[in-house]
């Protein structure tokens, strides 16, 4: 039987980037949604129930870190995991303050994504 | 090596003030500092009173330590009286606690480089030392003698001169005292000023490190992740995404870079010529520049500089300032409402206050307040701004001890209050 692919949200205020990484990451075994900005990435979880969410930190509007918190208050978040992407050298110390699950340094790539996954979902 | 300059014994009060007279002296001739010379001789008069007080044959004994590296003046009084009972409580207490001896070896020893005490049923023995800048110290045996002679020949202490003298001595030192304090009160608060300088510039430095970081790897990002694709020679693929992908990064990393030598060249002194400025004439050489647009948009403008029509300002900062606030104004108009741009100027306390109002589009300030000021950041989807024209203006603006406030709403539109300071 072929398991379900894990479903994935992106959610940066790049379109070359989220274009890139859908198009690279869509492939057996994973199930790639995009979200372009911070101000629709709640009704897209409602959505599609992701299990792993990427937030960019810097965008227009509604930051990542925000976002972060607003996701892990959220009862009906509760198993979603929540990776922060940034290129600020705090990255870290912001993951923390929000009770992100990880961070990913930008530049991020498509492997540095899967390699994050397969950490997260065993 | 030590060398013998005088002794004297106290038998009464003029021999104290003698005492002192010779502290004074002797500090002065080994090269100390009014300050401590007077600490000096005021320690040799509160030990010599408290000998002649409270015990029986008491003398002073004054001489000068010299080795290689350092030189002491020194002054011993010793007594041969009953002693000091309970001497380590005694140095251990307040001042205010003292009553008696207590009181003069206290104020003494807070007076002196070095101060010890011995005492015994036998008599009792008083060290003050001071030390002496050792460039100054000159002395051997041969110039002491020369004090010494010198001396001699001095007429007969007067106690009312001597009252005097010293009293002259203290008014002086005390009118130093004020000056330094209040010298260095000032340099206290020059330092404060400073620092908060310092740490504004930290963090508008942190910020813009932040906000260049970003602009520069979100591009390159996108470059690297392209690239490897592509070189991975996929096959029968559409791939003018991922071309079109290529130019754009290398466009936004162009103008990022462009950005950072436009912020370093606002920033090269060489550039910083001041002058008065005539805020008609250069707001007319900034508004040629829009012409077009402001044609196109059928903005009206306003310009009413009567109540301060004139600063001594960098001429390129105020020639930015106008040209961003301008550029803003017509790029974020509301399609649906005529554009309508009043400047004005008045005399602020400090100053000068450039007003730049418009009916453009507003921001919601309090969702994008925080960031209105920090670099390579849009508030909309329009890409043409490079994000740093308010963070350099701010910047502008602020280096010189000037202040920047916003007012604005969604729907009705944006001012700017400059408070510029002229430069000297």
């Amino acid at each position: 039987m072929q398991a379900r692919p894990i479903r994935i949200l992106i959610v940066d205020d790049d379109a070359d980037l989220l274009f890139l990484l859908k198009h690279q990451l869509s492939m057996p075994g994973y199930a790639v949604e995009l979200c372009p900005d911070g101000i629709g990435c709640i009704d897209r979880l409602v959505e599609h129930q992701p299990q792993v969410v990427f937030l960019d930190i810097s965008m227009n509007g509604i930051h990542g870190d925000d976002l972060c918190r607003q996701i892990k208050k959220d009862e009906r978040f509760k198993d979603v995991k929540v990776l922060l992407m940034s290129g600020n050298l705090d990255i870290q110390h912001i993951a923390d303050a929000c009770r992100a699950d990880d961070f990913i340094a930008k530049p991020v790539t498509p492997r540095m994504i899967r390699d994050k996954i397969t950490h997260l979902i065993p | 090596m030590e060398i013998p300059i005088m002794s004297l014994d106290i038998t009464n009060e003029m021999d104290i003030m003698l005492a002192h007279r010779r502290g004074m002296q002797f500090a002065r001739y080994v090269g100390i500092g009014l300050s401590e010379q007077t600490r000096f001789a005021t320690a040799v008069s509160e030990i010599c009173r408290n000998g002649l007080e409270y015990a029986v044959e008491a003398a002073i004994y004054f001489s000068v330590t010299k080795t290689l590296e350092r030189c002491f003046l020194k002054a011993i009084i010793k007594d041969k009286g009953r002693g000091i009972a309970d001497l380590p409580h005694i140095l251990q207490r307040r001042p205010d606690e003292h009553r008696g001896r207590g009181v003069g070896l206290v104020f003494a020893r807070k007076l002196v480089d070095v101060f010890q005490v011995t005492s015994s049923p036998r008599g009792t023995s008083v060290l003050l030392q001071m030390d002496v800048p050792i460039k100054n110290a000159v002395i051997n045996r041969l110039v002491v003698q020369g004090w010494v002679k010198h001396l001699q020949s001095e007429p007969a202490i007067n106690a009312y001169e001597e009252l005097k003298i010293r009293n002259t001595q203290l008014v002086e030192l005390s009118d130093q005292l004020k000056i330094n304090s209040g010298v260095v009160e000032e340099q206290l608060k020059e330092i404060q000023l400073l620092n908060v300088k310092l740490s504004k510039s930290n963090d508008r430095m942190k910020e813009f490190t932040y906000a260049i970081s970003h602009d520069l790897k979100t591009p390159l990002s996108n470059l690297k992740i392209a690239s490897e694709y592509l070189q991975s020679n996929p096959q029968g693929e559409d791939l003018s995404s991922y071309k079109a992908i290529l130019s754009r990064s290398v466009t936004r990393l162009d103008k990022t870079i462009h950005s950072l030598i436009e912020i370093l060249d606002i920033q090269n002194p060489d550039k910083h010529i001041v002058r008065e400025l005539d805020f008609a004439v250069v707001f007319e050489e900034i508004r040629e520049e829009f012409e077009l647009q402001i044609v196109e948009s059928r903005a009206v403008i306003v310009a009413d500089f009567s109540l301060a029509p004139k600063v001594h300002y960098i001429e390129g900062y105020l020639q930015s300032i106008l040209r961003n606030l301008l550029s803003n104004s017509l790029k974020y108009k509301d399609a649906g409402r005529p554009l309508k741009i009043h400047v004005s100027t008045e005399k602020a306390a400090g100053g000068v206050c450039l007003s730049f109002t418009d009916t453009g589009s507003g921001m919601d300030l309090e969702r994008i307040k925080e960031r209105l000021f920090v670099p390579f950041t849009r508030f909309s989807g329009n890409s043409d701004g490079k994000g740093i024209g308010l963070y350099l203006i701010k910047g502008m603006v602020e280096s010189n001890g000037g202040m920047v406030i916003v007012e604005s709403n969604t729907g009705v539109g944006t001012t700017f209050k400059f408070t510029l300071v002229p430069y000297t």
